[in-house]
């Protein structure tokens, strides 16, 4: 049937166009203004679509079948302004085009410069703030750019989808991380200039690199030979995340001897930016060279070392942000009169690469590459078992729990607690250090052990990854795509004391909540700065992948096809033994899983004529669950998820593409579902049932394990774009999705509190089916026009339209542990019109946002000045992003009483957008 | 690799540009840093506090002063916690401590860190008192402002909080809150060694609530061998009974546990030693008991007492309730009124009780007298027992308990007899009612032939306040 149909189409489209065989078009392309070679220039053949790339030294030439008369060439790359050269092309002749030349695009900063939520490096474990964005910056496509740069500071997801759905590679080699399948974007943050040589393949289309997921795949080389010969200094100024950044780089391009390099630097530094005292602190340095050997074989190193630290800002409840305001963050207090956060997430991890570039023929490459990525992830905060909770937004400390006084609103003690809150509410480092202090004090009964210290959640990788990657073109419509690769993962997982904050003695290395010993082996252990604390294990992964692809390219209809199989193995090895959890349970090398995962997609595009396209592609993935969803309670013990299996990933979406000269739209149609997933959380949990739990408390520590999820993404994307002038744009952009749990997984719960052997506590099923999943809003909008002065001066502006977003919902509640009492039985007082009032997800409210951007260049004899600046948010509209339930009132009873309280004591968590801000970017250019 | 030099040398401009770059990265990183030293200024705040207050016009009064403000009213309703108006302040020694779990959002001071005499409870809306009032430190608390009573009415643990609130039963303190702690609850510099004040279970009164005591040769009772300080059966609180060897019976005692004491599944220990507590009063302020700090400040690692066996012995088991007291070899005498000292059975305790309540009678004088005891069998003589009071509204020879010893006593002439008083512990009439307390060992070891022990209550049976009763248990003399 599928045969029959290609070959009608090949019927069809041999009749309207002619091609010649032996015909070649050829050509090269320079700066504009320095007369150099520009390598990576995208060509294409406007009717026929087909599309080459100009090598090193800026020339291209078409393999193959060429159409005859009059084309249009499209010459575009990222960064310079798109020129449209009309050719004519005559049987057997050739077409020989060297010289065209392509300008900077005096607005290309907007794209490198506009900082997105990866600068602000919010990949905290929350779900709400994964994003996507990063991975389409690169894009030309008018929706996945709009979701790039506007709609990303809403947590736009695109299609609903994390970011572990799309793969970020350097150089052919993933950097998604195995423990949670996101990129780690600051990695590589600050380099703007040596990361724009992106390749995005988005949603299911094929990857010249990889398999990739279902939305898509980012390659940045950084070929030191693909860079634009000269040098750029930027300096920027902002409120959003950094205060200031300036950045250097250089290229040389290809010089004498065949050698190529590129150094650049960078620094990101500010005490806060939107949020209160959420400091931000990074350096980038990047260097490449590339020696190319001979015509064939080329050999670039790349070095990338970006280490970033970055104070995090709390999620806060409605009736915090009422008392202090949206950029309120409870994470700092003033010490010495410096603002200083508890919490600072800290990465560094160096990135080696070794590539090898080989054309084997001119049909051929094999490109061969040895990664090598370590260092430290941190995330620091304040342990405080010898004192009282520190935050200053401590739901004891609120009025909210005055005002909840069993004995009736206290409102006098409301009133000084909110006076105090209003007043200071923040961490009072003075109190810390000095409960230390006093601590110390040996006179009766000798010091005692720290009642605060400062530690880190640290995640120690070692990652080693090689593989290889062929590309070859069979013929001139079928070109091949093949890699093998092998990636191994050391994950050193561990607390460690970062501050004894005064204390001479030291942490005591016990669980104060419940006195389990941490390190079993060594007992009350009492453990010091850069010493080991609560936790310590390693994680091993090794994969083995291998993936296929053929490609086919005729004049009326592209298609491919793709396969892949990666095999998945998983340990834990615990290096402490936890005292709940004895012997093997949690120390030494537990079980090794082995997972299997295949992928297969196919896909065609069909060119009705040169303005209507129609795009169709399906696939099927099973992958190998995230390490962080693979083990339940990894802390403590080596117990895995039960009944975990490989998650199934089906997806499949059309589009209709239409382009004239003026009008560029794209209509797309998704529907995607992933199957089999698991989820591990953790939380304090308050208001369980069941006799497991230690001393017959309702409360615990937990790890939350749902299991066998299904979640069912189905929607529509509008991209518009309509040059109605030579100098205006109007843009316009839109997503209406509905992203909704598709069954009622499993959830049980484990803590080392439970009483039951292996510390856990089934609650059955939660009834998620039909709850939206959060993280963003389901549905945006955007309309926006850019107005391009041939002075070289533009400016744009884009309103922006959010709603269907939702807060995360605590699934316990969900679980029969909601209506049932303690005794296993239903409360006597249950009522279940308003149970289901109660568990109603709360959907966010809808909002607009307006931003501004315009800039200007000046061109100094072979010099670039340019400057932009854009303003955020204009109207200061303040919005909720999303937000989640906390895990506190799991039951009916204390839901119901909390709901009922003036305010809400253990009311949701929300994130705020910013107001107004602003960002300002000065660049020169040689 | 020579050609890539030189062409690196070409570009030393570039160079040149990218140090200078550098370099203001350096000058640049104005960023908070990692360091948290503390600060010179810690403290400053609450010592500059304590120099006003100390400094100031203000009166320093002692801890018995400050409690002597609050008057326990037996009638119900009657209590109020007062307010402090006046510019007072008191200072002590802190003497409990939170840090493992026992206390929760209180602390007490004692008077002194060596030999005190009172003790009162501060109570404070704050988790881990001890990382800021450590044991030992010395503590000011400007009083202005804030109120003294009770945190649960007529328990008997006076305690300074910081507002009162008013229920059916009456007006209690309640916390003070964060403000008034770091305005008002002030620190000096001085901690103290606590030398606890060395005592017996006998000599606790409500007036040692708050003390650190050490208690020496004490056990846990024999029934406990492999329990846990706390029982998980209970909810909040367990109480273990420590005993003393004292002649042929145990004086007893409860130490009480709470269950968010992080030591509470410690198993007891088995031998006999010293033990250093905090006393304090259950729940319900209806009886004394010890609360550890920790268990480090206990130490039985000794063997165990052995009672010894006695030459007379009487527990009062043998009763029949609520009648006159008729065991034979006893004699039973109303010097003065018509009333008789009767037998007394609460299960599972029998005693011979002398109550005047209600007998119409102005005056009750009452002897209970021993059977005859040969002196002559054993030498080294110890005599022990037991005296509990209720209804004893005030310590006066008037309504009081005496014991006395007589060789020459003929079995029927108690006032013709040569009566030799003896000093005992008796319960006052702070201590709960029916608690039996101790004697202490009363020494008889230069007696010989035929002794015989009295018990003689005097009480009213007219006036109210001189009507409390006494009772008597487990009387025994023991000899080598």
């Amino acid at each position: 049937m599928k045969k029959s149909f290609f070959i009608l189409l090949f019927g069809i489209f041999t009749v309207l166009t002619s091609f010649a065989q032996d015909t070649i078009v050829k050509g090269s392309v320079l700066d504009g203004v320095t007369g150099e070679p520009i390598p990576d220039v995208t060509i294409t053949i406007e009717e026929t679509g087909q599309v080459v790339k100009t090598d090193v030294n800026g020339e291209f030439q078409f393999p193959g079948i060429v159409p005859l008369g009059e084309q249009v060439l499209k010459i575009e790359k990222d960064g310079f302004i798109t020129k449209r050269y009309p050719i004519v092309v005559n049987e057997g002749k050739t077409v020989d085009i060297s010289g065209m030349t392509l300008n900077i695009d005096v607005s290309d900063s907007v794209d490198l410069f506009t900082i997105s939520l990866t600068d602000d490096e919010l990949n905290d474990d929350t779900s709400a703030s994964d994003n996507i964005s990063g991975l389409l910056q690169s894009s030309q496509d008018i929706f996945q750019r709009t979701a790039a740069f506007e709609f990303s500071s809403s947590f736009f997801r695109v299609r609903g989808l994390d970011s572990d759905n799309g793969s970020v590679l350097i150089n052919g080699i993933e950097m998604n991380k195995i423990y949670n399948g996101r990129p780690q974007w600051s990695n590589w943050g600050g380099l703007n200039d040596v990361m724009r040589n992106q390749e995005l393949t988005s949603g299911l289309t094929p990857s010249a690199y990889n398999f990739g997921g279902i939305l898509g795949t980012s390659n940045i080389s950084t070929r030191a030979t693909a860079y634009r010969q000269g040098g750029r200094v930027t300096y920027s100024s902002s409120n959003r995340s950094y205060a200031n950044r300036i950045m250097a780089s250089y290229s040389s391009g290809l010089v004498e001897g065949g050698w190529a390099y590129t150094f650049s630097l960078g620094r990101r530094w500010g005490n806060e930016g939107f949020q209160d005292a959420s400091l931000y602190d990074s350096n980038s340095f990047f260097a490449s060279v590339e020696k190319k050997i001979n015509d064939k074989h080329s050999i670039n190193f790349t070095s990338i070392y970006a280490p970033n630290r970055r104070g995090k800002s709390s999620p806060n409840t409605q009736e915090v942000y009422d008392l202090k305001g949206i950029k309120y963050n409870e994470y700092w207090g003033y010490l010495d009169g410096e603002k200083r956060n508890s919490r600072i997430k800290e990465v560094e991890e160096p990135i080696l690469m070794l590539n090898h570039y080989w054309d084997i023929n001119s049909k051929t490459s094999l490109n061969t590459n040895v990664g090598y990525q370590f260092g430290k992830l941190g995330n620091s905060r304040l342990d405080y078992s010898g004192g009282g909770n520190p935050s200053p937004a401590y739901y004891q400390d609120l009025p909210s729990y005055y005002l909840a006084d069993d004995d009736g609103p206290d409102n006098a003690g409301a009133y000084i607690a909110e006076q105090n809150f209003i007043n200071d509410g923040q961490l009072d480092w003075e109190r810390i250090l000095d409960a230390n202090v006093t601590n110390n004090d040996p006179t009766n009964g000798g010091a005692s052990p720290a009642a605060y210290v400062l530690y880190e959640d640290r995640s120690d990788d070692k990652q080693l990854t090689i593989n290889s990657i062929l590309s070859s073109e069979i013929n001139e419509n079928i070109l091949l795509n093949a890699s093998v690769n092998y990636k191994r993962l050391k994950s050193e997982n561990f607390g460690e004391i970062i501050d004894l904050l005064g204390s001479n003695v030291g942490a005591l290395n016990v669980d104060s909540f419940d006195g389990f010993q941490y390190d079993a082996q060594n007992p009350d252990r009492i453990v010091g700065e850069g010493d080991k604390f609560r936790y310590n294990y390693n994680l091993f992964a090794n994969i083995i992948s291998g993936y296929a692809q053929g490609q086919f390219k005729y004049n009326k209809v592209d298609f491919y096809v793709s396969a892949s199989v990666t095999n998945t193995t998983y340990q834990r090895e615990g290096l402490w033994e936890h005292s709940r959890f004895a012997g093997e349970e949690s120390l030494g090398k537990g079980d090794e899983l082995t997972f299997t995962g295949i992928g297969a997609k196919g896909g065609f595009t069909y060119k009705i004529t040169g303005k209507h396209l129609i795009d169709v592609n399906a696939g099927y993935i099973t992958r190998a669950p995230s390490l962080r969803n693979t083990f339940s309670n990894s802390r403590e013990n080596s117990s895995v998820v039960r009944g975990i299996t490989e998650e199934k990933v089906s997806s499949i979406d059309a589009s209709y593409i239409f382009r004239s000269p003026i009008v560029k739209a794209k209509l797309t149609g998704y529907y995607s579902k992933i199957a089999d997933a698991n989820e591990v959380g953790f939380y304090y949990a308050d208001g369980l049932s069941g006799f497991d739990i230690e001393d017959n408390d309702t409360s615990a520590f937990v790890q939350e394990v749902l299991q066998g999820i299904d979640k069912k993404h189905i929607g529509v994307e509008l991209g518009i774009e309509a040059q109605v002038t030579p100098t205006i744009k109007l843009k316009g952009a839109a997503s209406v999705g509905q992203y909704t749990y598709d069954n009622n997984p499993n959830l049980y719960l484990t803590s080392a509190s439970f009483t039951s052997t292996d510390g856990s506590i089934s609650y059955g099923q939660a009834n998620l089916k039909d709850y939206k999943i959060a993280g963003g809003p389901q549905r945006a909008g955007s309309i926006g026009f850019e107005y391009r002065d041939p002075d070289y001066w533009w400016f744009g502006a884009t309103a922006n339209f959010f709603s269907n977003a939702y807060i995360d919902i605590n699934t316990l509640t969900r679980t029969e542990n909601f209506y049932l009492d303690a005794d296993g039985l239903p409360f006597n007082d249950y009522d279940e019109d308003i149970a289901t009032g109660l568990l109603k997800q709360e959907k966010i409210d809808d909002y607009m946002v307006v931003n501004l951007i315009g800039g200007k260049s000046w061109r100094i004899d072979d010099y670039y000045i340019g400057f932009f600046a854009s303003v955020g948010n204009i109207l200061d509209k303040q919005y909720k992003t999303g937000g989640f339930e906390q895990g506190r009132n799991a039951n009916y009873r204390e839901l119901r009483d909390d709901n009922s309280n003036p305010q809400r004591v253990f009311g949701p968590k929300y994130w705020y957008g910013r107001g107004t801000n602003y960002f300002v970017n000065v660049y020169f250019r040689f | 690799m020579k050609k890539l030099i030189l062409t690196l040398m070409k570009t030393n401009k570039i160079f040149t540009l990218f140090t200078i770059i550098a370099m203001s990265f350096a000058v640049t990183s104005c960023v908070q840093d990692d360091d948290y030293t503390v600060p010179s200024s810690l403290g400053d705040e609450e010592n500059a506090l304590l120099n006003d207050l100390l400094s100031g016009s203000a009166i320093e009064v002692t801890i018995d002063q400050v409690k002597a403000m609050y008057l326990v009213e037996f009638d119900p309703g009657d209590n109020a916690a007062v307010l402090i108006d006046e510019d007072i302040y008191v200072k002590g020694y802190v003497s409990s401590s939170d840090q493992t779990g026992n206390f929760f959002k209180e602390f007490y001071i004692q008077d002194s860190p060596t030999n005190p005499t009172g003790a009162i409870k501060i109570a404070i809306d704050q988790v881990d008192t001890y990382n800021q009032y450590n044991l030992g430190r010395e503590v000011y608390v400007n009083l202005n402002g804030l109120y003294v009573g009770e945190q649960r009415i007529e328990d008997g643990v006076i305690t300074i909080g910081g507002d009162s609130e008013t229920d059916q039963f009456g007006t209690t303190v309640v916390r003070l809150n964060e403000i008034q702690k770091s305005r008002q609850v002030l620190r000096s510099p001085t901690t103290e060694v606590m030398e606890p004040l060395v005592t017996t279970f006998s000599q606790l009164t409500a007036n040692s609530v708050g003390l650190l005591v050490s208690i020496e040769n004490v056990e846990f009772a024999d029934n406990l061998a492999g329990e846990a300080y706390f029982d998980p059966i209970q909810s909040f609180d367990t109480q273990r009974t420590l005993q003393a060897c004292e002649g042929a019976t145990y004086t007893t005692f409860n130490l009480e546990t709470s269950s968010f004491a992080n030591f509470k599944n410690n198993p007891l220990p088995l031998g006999n030693g010293t033990i250093t507590a905090v006393v304090n009063k259950t729940f319900d302020g209806s009886s004394l008991i010890l609360a550890l700090n920790s268990p480090d400040d206990v130490d039985m690692t000794n063997p165990r007492c052995a009672l010894l066996t006695p030459a007379f012995f009487e527990d009062f088991q043998d009763v029949q309730d609520n009648s006159n007291l008729d065991l034979p070899g006893w004699v039973n005498f109303a010097e003065v009124g018509g009333e008789l000292w009767t037998e007394q059975y609460f299960d599972p305790i029998g005693t011979a009780e002398f109550s005047s309540f209600s007998t119409g009678d102005s005056v009750n004088i009452g002897w209970l007298i021993s059977p005859g005891i040969d002196m002559d069998a054993q030498s080294g003589e110890i005599l022990n027992f037991k005296t509990a009071q209720h209804h004893l509204d005030v310590d006066s020879e008037d309504n009081g308990i005496k014991v006395f010893v007589s060789t020459d006593f003929d079995g029927t002439d108690v006032l013709g007899a040569t009566w030799e008083e003896k000093t005992a512990t008796f319960p006052t009439s702070s201590n709960s009612w029916y608690d039996l307390i101790g004697s202490g060992p009363i020494d008889l070891s230069s007696y010989t032939g035929t002794l015989y022990v009295a018990f003689r209550v005097t009480g009213s049976g007219t006036n109210t306040t001189l009507d409390g009763a006494f009772q008597i248990d487990d009387v025994s003399v023991v000899g080598l």
